[in-house]
């Protein structure tokens, strides 16, 4: 058995890449594959998973708003996409991996808000739009755009400070007893999403109030804050600008 | 380092913490004491005003005065560089003898300094006080 995995991994490094002018999707890289390794390898490779492992991107972004201030508002927004179009309707992952640090608060507390940040967060994100992939040889492709919060000890893309009771959270501190859609507004900045509620030491902000997520949710009505289309043309110029793809969203 | 008189040793001195943003969470917070006792706490949230008063006594002025004392509130200043998003700018104000000592802070350098977080803590409890919970992060929206 160890034999054929080494003879699979052999295969795979030494396979002739088929002529193509475009990068392959996955089932092109599997025909490519099946050409010069063979059917038989092809299976094997299947089976182990070897060929189904899908790339992961890693999105970056600073992001600035300046202020009337000595200080502006920065970050840098990070997280990861992963574009799987074998899933029975073709997905993109977009993860967010954060590390979850306490401040006097207890194990139970850290489970309950990673509980609530994940419903709260799904709830508002999860298919909630489509990115329509426009290719200029290629037919055009869309995807489902999965956004997805991961709780990890390391690896993690924004690392957030739990502290006791109630406080002014931000990015990376969060409160026990804050409002769940607060920690889903705060998490939303770290996928490049900016702040949409008025304030006049920021003068360029563009403000909405239709009850937005990133808005002033406080007074517009918690239960209705949602993700608005043009947070899904943000994240569509995003992860295309990351992954050399033209996408576009609209909602689902 | 700026020495001063202890903050709340007379009457006409004061101390002032406003913390927030106008148009979020519960809007701007003002606190204000001063050396009689006399507490007031402004809620600024989109245009409109709200206002508790309340009353120290005179021990408790003492003791809030040694407290803020031990802080030495005139050195805190802000950490530079760039702000997290949703940041509150906390503004803190200090009169004594027709003077006036302010400093603009933001709210997160609590979790870097020791004193700012200790003011912090007393902003909160004796607002929550005043405003039996409604402020600053009660439902007071």
């Amino acid at each position: 058995m160890k034999e054929q995995v080494r003879d699979t991994e052999a295969a795979v490094e030494t396979a002739t890449p088929a002529p193509v002018m475009l990068p392959l999707t996955q089932h092109g890289q599997i025909l490519a594959l099946q050409r010069s390794a063979g059917n038989r390898a092809v299976a094997r490779m299947i089976a182990q998973g070897s060929v189904l492992a899908r790339d992961t991107t890693t999105v970056e972004k600073f992001v600035r708003e300046k202020t009337l201030g000595a200080d502006d508002v920065t970050w840098t927004a990070r997280f990861d996409v992963r574009f799987d179009e074998d899933a029975s309707t073709p997905t993109c992952w977009l993860t967010i991996n954060v590390k979850l640090n306490p401040d006097g608060v207890t194990d139970d507390d850290l489970q309950m808000c990673r509980m609530r940040v994940r419903s709260r967060f799904n709830l508002l994100w999860d298919s909630k739009f489509i990115l329509h992939e426009h290719r200029s040889i290629l037919s055009d492709r869309e995807w489902l755009l999965r956004p997805e919060v991961a709780f990890v000890d390391s690896g993690q893309h924004l690392t957030v400070t739990l502290h006791k009771g109630r406080g002014a959270d931000n990015r990376q501190n969060w409160y026990t007893e804050s409002p769940e859609y607060t920690y889903a507004h705060e998490i939303s900045h770290q996928m490049g999403l900016l702040d949409e509620y008025a304030n006049d030491s920021v003068p360029d902000r563009a403000v909405y109030t239709d009850h937005s997520i990133m808005g002033d949710y406080y007074t517009e009505g918690m239960t209705e804050a949602a993700a608005k289309p043009r947070h899904g043309e943000r994240l569509a110029a995003l992860i295309g600008a990351a992954t050399d793809k033209n996408l576009k969203s609209r909602p689902r | 380092m700026v020495a001063g008189p202890p903050p709340l040793q007379d009457p006409s001195s004061a101390l002032e913490v406003s913390v927030g943003h106008e148009h979020f969470r519960n809007g701007e917070v003002t606190l204000s004491v001063d050396g009689t006792g006399a507490m007031r706490v402004v809620q600024l949230r989109s245009g409109t005003e709200r206002e508790w008063e309340g009353r120290l006594a005179a021990e408790r002025v003492a003791a809030l005065s040694d407290e803020l004392a031990a802080l030495d509130l005139r050195t805190v200043s802000a950490r530079g560089g760039g702000r997290d998003p949703d940041d509150d700018p906390v503004r803190l104000v200090l009169r004594s003898g027709g003077e006036a000592h302010e400093a603009q802070l933001w709210h997160a350098d609590r979790f870097e300094d020791e004193r700012l977080d200790r003011l912090l803590e007393r902003w909160q409890a004796l607002t929550e006080e005043i405003t039996e919970g409604a402020l600053p992060y009660g439902d007071a929206t």
